[in-house]
């Protein structure tokens, strides 16, 4: 459970923690001792079964209860300016409040290696000043909307957001044109995106959990594949060029390139006309240049693994190892998908999944444990990610494992498969709740081109999908090979795992 | 130069000068106009849909609040404990939060991990949280599963079980939790034992999560008796917010919840919190081998929420630091290129709070030079105050930090359980919303000379005595040197 609340969500995830705990005086057991409890751990207890039929629950409350109807919300209107914009808006009255999002469509992933490096750096050059406004003029404009803009990255996008008060719409419309209208990459502006990237590498690179998350990405898609380099490279970063910055600008960040959505407060006639007023009219000054080569390509097929292998990975002074389970799998695309989905919310859906209630609620191997299938254009993981204890770590890989080896052996049990259904289904209408949430499903939407509507059209899919399919699908994607790997102290890996588990390919300092 | 000559160009120079200055006070008009700030008028603030909520409290003491929100066919439940880490006995740091696990290991009939089934199961989501104040265990599902949730909190409430098995793996969940969440993470452990030595002598002196050995030590007879004492009808807070008929739904939460008893349960002592002491600054250096880059702290004992000035000290914070336009992280980002980053926020609990401020030094900045920067700086607003634009945006900031939580069920039972808590008005946001809106200039100025001043609290840590001594080292070098080799070291 949560214990605490983080006060901010900000990249510099460092400060956001900085406060926010308390102290301890934790000795951990010698990790000398470890064969010998993982020697205990091998003996394997029964396997929990998560999802039962709850008889506990009273006949009188169960038999009222109704089954979930979802239905269809209100979609986006959209509007495309002559100049090739596209807006897509929602009104909701509700609160005087507005969720408002400039989407350009150049991501983290880049069809060339070198932009690769440049595109997070544009990113972070448009909060440093405009050709109107200096930084510090430009700040200044920003802070008046009471919350900062927000700046991030997808695989496809890079969004520009803001969560305004109702009378600020023209202000925070005018700010956001003046982001696609010109940039300044001087020496002091390039000086800061470059410390600011280089920065941010360290400080991900600290964390063990996205370690392996860039570990996997290099050991499953070859060098030239869309999705191998999951972050910018700090030494190509050093030698990026003002030059290259304003280049790759002029082709990304257009009107044609981009789309506005909004959801909130609005009028819709008013906002057409400050649309019309800030976009339109939009002094485009600048040309669009040849793109280079392309490098990298959308899809090629990924390093299978022979035999299943366990990656080590030196974490100095680490206190828990973090583990990534992971194959790679299919794109969101694919009519595979929604089953892979359902087989991630049985195994790590939270409370009440088949891990959680055994490792941790029977075993108290971990406290976080959870198992995703990721949504991209292209084939993307399915990872088990947790964390625990260096003297826990055989038990919780021999625990995982046998929870994929059963849904390998035995088909689900239909009521659990109906559970499941149910819980998606409830998930899916607890999505719709707020403007924001809207919004942001809309950016999903385009970046991993669904149908409008796919939130409904993924729970039909999944409402067909059968325990024969499921038993397909879990054993044409996890019963084969897959990679673990596991961020921690080396000296204390290592001694965990020697004679501990031989059906793996041994493979460390990385 | 012949006179004529002179006179043409002293018109000359007259122009240039009128235009000069009358472009200007134009610019001066244009940007005084542009930094023009609207909060949201009284007007939006009535609107807001807080005027339905009802109140029921039942026989047994337990306080009811329900809100009708139509969007959507769905719920929120929170149900909350005036219990929390502030309430521990010495020797029994974490037995808040160990027993908010506890309160999921099943009761008479349900199984251990029955509840986080049963609402998984039917889409929901459940969980809960205890910091030093209060323990919150809250559900969200569709509506139709109202009366399932129900049921489910009254039945553990009633016949909750605990046992040493349930209670051992439990234990480990919880030493697993501390590992991840604090000893893991570069810098939190040490941040946060250098905060709650910060708060010695308060009741949050320790641990939310506790000690790894308190932890270890606690047994089921301790955590029961925990339970008899705290989690009690009378103690609670439980707010509804959703799709739901208030009425029909006060008789629904009457039914399962007024067999709540407490007749085998002992009474709440109510010997209040200790005194808070005068609380000091002090400063610590310490190395930790997890920090990718050194770190600099700085932090200022602020007042509880209860406090008069707690408004006016998170206005101040704001302004000091929400934006990259605020005032010490333009300075020390941009004017003095001290900091590669800073980022600061008031963390406030019941009875007292710390402001704080992290900062990523750049290799030549020492922290005295930091500091002495910071002085200065607090020592303006002390003395001149702030703009009105300043104030305006940290009004926002405010006022759009309470309209997010309004957006949803569940963060708008949060506003309703906390207002109850704190300041027993279920709509205190309203208040609160009111209260920010009404600080002004002399506030921010009072709030400063009484909070931040240079008793502050100073953490420095890093990653190393190597990684101490090259920044010494580029410390005492001239700083054009340092800043040409800077980038090699990241």
């Amino acid at each position: 459970m949560n214990f605490y609340k983080a006060q901010h969500h900000s990249a510099a995830i460092v400060f956001v923690c900085l406060f926010l705990g308390s102290c301890s005086h934790y000795s951990r057991n010698d990790p000398g001792t470890a064969p010998d409890n993982a020697e205990s751990a091998l003996v394997e207890p029964e396997l929990v079964k998560a999802i039962q039929p709850l008889k506990f629950l009273p006949e009188s409350i169960t038999q009222n209860e109704a089954s979930i109807a979802l239905t269809t919300p209100e979609p986006f209107y959209q509007l495309v300016l002559a100049n090739g914009l596209t807006v897509d808006y929602l009104p909701d009255p509700a609160l005087p409040k507005i969720s408002i999002a400039l989407v350009v469509d150049t991501g983290k992933y880049q069809f060339n290696s070198r932009d690769e490096n440049v595109s997070p750096l544009v990113l972070k050059l448009l909060k440093q000043g405009t050709r109107k406004y200096s930084k510090k003029e430009f700040q200044q404009q920003v802070s008046l909307l009471g919350k900062p803009l927000q700046y991030r990255q997808t695989a496809q996008f890079s969004i520009i957001s803001a969560e305004i008060l109702s009378q600020d719409l023209e202000h925070s419309l005018s700010l956001l044109a003046e982001q696609l209208t010109d940039i300044d990459p001087g020496p002091e502006a390039l000086k800061a995106v470059i410390e600011q990237q280089l920065l941010e590498n360290k400080l991900t690179q600290s964390s063990g959990s996205y370690l392996a998350r860039l570990l996997f990405y290099q050991q499953h898609y070859p060098p030239e594949h869309l999705y191998y380099r999951a972050q910018p490279d700090s030494k190509e970063v050093k030698s990026v060029k003002a030059a290259e910055l304003l280049e790759f600008y002029y082709n990304w960040y257009r009107p044609e390139k981009s789309r506005l959505i909004i959801s909130g407060d609005f009028d819709p006639e008013a906002l057409r006309a400050l649309i019309e007023r800030h976009f339109v009219k939009q002094n485009l000054k600048h040309k669009q240049v040849k793109p280079l080569l392309k490098t990298r390509k959308p899809e090629s097929k990924w390093l299978g693994n022979k035999k299943s292998q366990l990656y080590f990975v030196e974490r100095k002074g680490a206190r828990q190892v973090d583990l990534l389970y992971g194959v790679v799998t299919v794109p969101v695309q694919s009519t595979d998908w929604a089953g892979l989905k359902i087989i991630a919310t049985l195994l790590g859906g939270g409370p009440g999944s088949r891990l959680f209630a055994d490792l941790r609620e029977q075993q108290g191997l971990a406290y976080y444990i959870s198992a995703q299938q990721l949504a991209g254009r292209y084939s993307s993981p399915f990872f088990i990610k947790t964390s625990v204890a260096h003297n826990n770590l055989i038990p919780m890989i021999q625990g995982i494992n046998r929870h994929i080896n059963a849904l390998c052996d035995n088909k689900i049990d239909p009521y659990e498969l109906r559970q499941i259904k149910q819980q998606l289904s409830g998930e899916i209408v607890l999505k719709q709740q707020t403007s924001q949430q809207r919004l942001a499903q809309k950016i999903n939407q385009y970046e991993n081109i669904l149908a409008d509507n796919y939130l409904m059209a993924l729970e039909a899919e999944i409402n067909n999908t059968t325990v024969e399919q499921l038993f397909d699908i879990a054993n044409r994607y996890l019963c084969g090979s897959h990679t673990i790997i596991a961020v921690g102290q080396s000296n204390k890996l290592l001694k965990n795992f020697q004679y501990k588990l031989k059906d793996y390919v041994y493979i460390h300092d990385i | 130069m012949k006179v004529t000559h002179r006179i043409v160009f002293s018109l000359m120079l007259g122009v240039l000068f009128f235009y000069f200055f009358s472009m200007h006070a134009i610019a001066s008009q244009t940007s005084e106009h542009d930094l023009k700030c609207h909060i949201l008028t009284p007007e939006q603030v009535n609107n807001l849909k807080l005027s339905s909520l009802i109140y029921r409290k039942l026989k047994n003491g337990l306080r009811i609040y329900i809100l009708e929100t139509h969007d959507q066919p769905i719920f929120s439940l929170r149900l909350i404990f005036d219990v929390g880490a502030a309430d521990e006995n010495k020797g029994e740091s974490g037995y808040a939060h160990l027993f908010e696990h506890m309160m999921f290991k099943g009761s008479k009939n349900v199984l251990d991990g029955g509840h986080f089934a049963a609402i998984r199961q039917v889409g929901g989501q459940v969980n809960a949280s205890t910091d030093y104040d209060k323990t919150v265990y809250w559900t969200e599902a569709p509506i139709t599963f109202l009366d399932r949730t129900l049921w489910l909190e009254a039945e553990r409430l009633q016949h909750l079980s605990i046992n040493e098995l349930n209670l051992e793996n439990q234990k480990q969940a919880v030493l697993e939790e501390k590992l991840l969440r604090i000893d893991n993470v570069p810098y939190f452990k040490i941040a946060s034992e250098f905060m709650i030595s910060a708060w010695q002598g308060t009741d949050y002196d320790h641990l939310i999560i506790g000690t790894e050995s308190e932890i270890k030590n606690a047994t089921a007879p301790q955590v029961q008796a925990f339970f008899n004492h705290y989690y009690r009808p009378e103690n609670a807070i439980l707010v509804l917010v959703g799709d739901v008929n208030s009425a029909e739904a006060a008789d629904k939460i009457e039914h399962y919840f007024s067999s709540v008893n407490n007749s085998s349960m002992e009474t709440i002592s109510q010997g209040g919190h200790r005194e808070p002491p005068v609380l000091k600054g002090k400063s610590e250096t310490h190395f930790d081998p997890l920090a990718p880059f050194p770190l600099y702290a700085l932090g200022w004992h602020t007042p509880g929420k209860r406090n008069s000035d707690f408004y006016a000290v998170e206005l101040l914070a704001d302004i000091l630091f929400n934006h990259e336009a605020s005032r010490l992280k333009y300075q020390l980002k941009e004017e003095q290129a001290l900091v590669f980053e800073t980022i600061g926020f008031p963390l406030t609990f019941e009875q007292a709070g710390i402001t704080a401020m992290g900062m990523v030094p750049h290799s030549y900045a020492d922290f005295s030079q930091i500091k002495e920067l910071v002085r200065n700086e607090l020592q303006k607003v002390q003395e001149m105050g702030v703009t009105q634009a300043e104030l305006c945006s940290a009004k926002k900031h405010r006022q759009l930090l309470i309209l997010d939580k309004m957006s949803n069920n569940r963060e708008l039972a949060e506003l309703i359980g906390d207002g109850v808590l704190f300041f027993d008005d279920p709509v205190q946001a309203i208040a609160a919303l009111n209260a920010y809106q009404s600080v002004d200039n002399e506030q921010i100025k009072a709030v400063a000379q009484a909070y931040f001043d240079d008793d502050w609290l100073a953490l420095e840590i890093v990653p190393g005595p190597g990684v101490r001594f090259v920044k010494w080292l580029m410390e005492i070098l001239p700083r054009s040197f340092s800043q040409a080799i800077e980038q090699q070291f990241i």
